[in-house]
């Protein structure tokens, strides 16, 4: 099972600020165990952040982001209070979605 | 034929490759941006043109940004900016990784077409960032110096 991710979300200004920490292995499928057996890929694909529903931030992930991948970045028109959700989807198909407030 | 220029033919080389190769395929919501005539594209500035854009543009409106040298290439922070205006889609590539596209990254409406992440690297490459805006493409780069390489970093 996934791990929730952590989503800060900071006013600063007319911006809202957004850090995300998301918990996964973003395996490549390149890699060798100790017993030279591939490591299969395991990595996010696709990862959503809409504010209040509205969709701020869209992005299409390959396996050379590092593991417990973190994303920063900024958007006007948000407000504190607003709920900000974030929607990932995997290589497997297992997706995640979080939330949390602007604060 | 100067570096810089060398570089960006380079560029050329990876991105149809990169496409070429299918990397950009398993993405089903890619299918818009990317569409499957872009197999057929050589150089970079032919697969603009299919994107709808046109020439590909070094740009000094986007700065790219991180580290000079790292010990390990398995969390490598990189930054982009872009000062264009009109800015929807950034693309990051670094050039000598096995699947050189990182990631695409859409800005819509409102939001800065800026962003902080952490990427892999399996050598010292250049590290791009292709930029469209208002339908055309740019391009900035930077270069990483990586003393040992993020162990399959994709």
């Amino acid at each position: 099972m996934s791990e929730p991710m952590r989503i800060r979300a900071v006013q600063v200004k007319d911006l809202i600020e957004v850090k995300l920490m998301i918990r996964h292995p973003m395996e490549s499928g390149l890699r060798k165990d100790e017993n030279g057996k591939k490591i299969p890929a395991h990595f996010i694909e696709t990862l959503e952040v809409k504010c209040n529903e509205k969709l701020v931030f869209e992005a299409y992930l390959g396996m050379a982001v590092s593991e417990n991948p973190f994303i920063q970045f900024s958007f006007k028109g948000g407000a504190k209070g607003d709920m900000l959700e974030v929607t990932w989807k995997d290589n497997r198909g297992d997706t995640r979605t979080d939330k949390a407030a602007v604060s | 034929m100067d570096q810089k220029r060398r570089d960006f033919l380079d560029l050329t080389t990876t991105l149809s490759m990169a496409i070429a190769g299918g990397v950009l395929l398993p993405w089903p919501a890619l299918a818009k941006e990317w569409n499957s005539s872009l197999l057929k594209t050589r150089t970079f500035q032919e697969a603009a043109q299919v994107l709808g854009g046109d020439l590909v543009v070094e740009s000094t409106a986007i700065t790219v940004s991180g580290p000079e040298m790292v010990d390990s290439g398995y969390i490598v922070p990189v930054s982009v900016e872009s000062r264009l205006e009109g800015t929807d889609l950034i693309v990051l590539v670094v050039q000598k990784n096995p699947t050189p596209v990182v990631g695409v990254f859409k800005f819509p409406d409102g939001t800065q077409p800026s962003l902080n992440t952490r990427i892999k690297m399996g050598e010292t490459s250049s590290v791009y960032a292709v930029v469209r805006a208002k339908n055309n493409f740019y391009v900035a780069s930077t270069m990483i110096k990586v003393r040992a390489g993020g162990g399959g970093c994709g």
